[in-house]
């Protein structure tokens, strides 16, 4: 794919989405394969990494980009970018600002999308152990009507039916925070972490803990460092044992950016950190 | 395709194929040399323009997506006789090394000083994470950023 030292994109049969319905049909029916900002796709397919040759560019449909707010909850379509999800909603739900303060090409967030992000499934999506603790649901269409499915059974589903994401629901929890450890430009974290909760009587409730390593590099929420948590109060024991049981509850994966015990160890640093800033 | 596109000001109407991308149509069919090809996958930055006022990585746009659209490149900044503040700023506190990343630190830079021009150090430092300059000339462009804002 080089040509006197110039990059290139193969062949490719690319074709611009008029409608919601027309882009169901198009993925159920003709194969194509969608693409929303193309940083993911455009670039894989440089690379070579990715085979897909059919597209169907969807950046087009205005109806999956806008941003519903009502009192607790978000509604945001999957072509929202990155930088429109921190610029509208940023200071209502300050995690987000934590997610732009990591972000590694902040240029790339003018077209990276919230969809895209979800649909890949993978560690180097900061935003998605974000949406786990802001308790997202996602919103698809078929050709059978709309479908919803919450984000962390999504991630776990093995199914690579394609599918269309039209926006993501989620609540705007002011106690979520967001902390990642990475390679100054690698857009692949060593880890990141991502932690929510409510408080009642000093004691933590509706606990929810996310990591971009879960299980390799599938991310997800992890489950019995929530369950530890509930119900304790905030402190630096509570904090110091929670780090513990976070290293010891994730199977990330290990590859040239850092060895699995190296991002257990991370995992569980930036959750005591994070818990150790949310008391005070 | 044909498409029609603004590129510095100056209108275009050009045939694309469905795999051209930004980067092919501005350097190798308008010859607009400032946009260079790097990585070619989003990392390095060499191709930032400014498309409808934003930057983007030219390498992950698609020439036919710049259909009734925008486009700046720094040839359009400024002019020999008449540098944009940013361009002399550069000049005046030595900023440029090899200069391969410059034109994509300018597009950059001139974005956050249009939007943000009281941006704090952090803020300048966060935006040129888009750009890697491997002569390490950053602590510069901070520089030539606040003496632009001065001006
Ligand atoms: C250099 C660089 C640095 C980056 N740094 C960061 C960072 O620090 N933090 C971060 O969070 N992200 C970062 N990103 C962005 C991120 O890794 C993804 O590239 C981006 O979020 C993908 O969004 P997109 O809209 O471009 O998706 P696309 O490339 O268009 O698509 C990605 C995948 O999702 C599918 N898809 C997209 N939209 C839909 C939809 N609506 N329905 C169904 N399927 C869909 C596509 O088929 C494809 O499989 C970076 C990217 C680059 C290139």
């Amino acid at each position: 794919m080089t040509e006197l030292g110039y990059l290139g994109l193969p062949k490719l049969d690319v074709a611009v989405a008029r409608s919601v319905d027309d882009a169901v049909r198009m993925i159920e029916r003709e194969g194509y394969i969608v693409m929303a900002g193309g940083t993911y796709v455009l670039s894989s397919i440089t690379m070579g990494v990715n085979k897909a040759r059919k597209l169907l560019d969807i950046s087009n449909l205005d109806e999956l980009r806008f941003i519903r707010e009502s009192q607790d909850r978000v509604e945001a379509g999957a072509l929202t970018t990155h930088n429109q999800l921190v610029e509208k909603l940023g200071d209502r739900i300050p995690t987000l600002k934590s997610f732009w303060r990591c972000y590694s090409s902040p240029v790339v967030s003018n077209r990276a999308t919230l969809g895209g992000s979800i649909m890949l499934k993978n560690c180097s999506e900061d935003i998605i152990p974000i949406m786990l603790a802001l308790d997202a649901e996602l919103v698809f269409q078929t050709s059978r009507g709309e479908q919803r499915s919450k984000l962390h059974e999504f991630l776990q589903q093995r199914s690579t039916q394609p599918i269309l994401l039209k926006s993501v629901v989620f609540a705007k929890k002011p106690n979520c925070f967001f902390e990642k450890l990475w390679l100054g430009v690698s857009r692949i974290p060593i880890m990141s972490v991502a932690l929510s909760f409510v408080q009642q009587d000093g004691r933590l409730e509706e606990v929810r803990v996310a990591v971009s390593h879960h299980s390799l590099s599938l991310p997800n929420r992890v489950y019995p460092v929530e369950r530890f948590l509930q119900g304790r109060t905030l402190d630096r024991q509570t904090a110091v044992k929670a780090s513990q049981l976070m290293a010891q509850s994730i199977n990330p994966s290990d590859d040239v950016v850092a060895p699995a015990w190296y991002r257990r160890e991370a995992a569980g640093v930036l959750l005591g950190r994070l818990l150790t800033g949310a008391g005070g | 395709m044909e498409i029609t596109t603004i590129v510095n000001g100056v209108s275009y109407r050009v045939d694309v194929k469905s795999n051209d991308r930004l980067t092919d149509l501005l350097r190798k069919r308008l010859g607009l040399m400032s946009v260079k090809e790097g990585c070619g996958v989003g990392d390095c930055g060499l191709c930032v323009v400014l498309l409808d006022g934003k930057p983007v990585n030219a390498c992950l746009v698609l020439a036919y997506q710049a259909a009734g659209r925008e486009i700046t490149t720094v040839e359009a900044l400024g002019s020999h006789e008449n540098l944009h503040p940013l361009q002399r700023a550069f000049v005046d506190v030595g900023a440029v090394q090899c200069g391969f990343c410059i034109p994509s630190a300018l597009l950059v830079l001139k974005h956050l000083l249009d939007s943000k021009p009281s941006a704090s150090r952090e803020e300048v430092r966060h935006a040129l994470r888009s750009v890697l300059c491997r002569c390490g000339s950053y602590l510069r462009f901070e520089e030539a950023f606040e003496r632009a804002r001065q001006r």
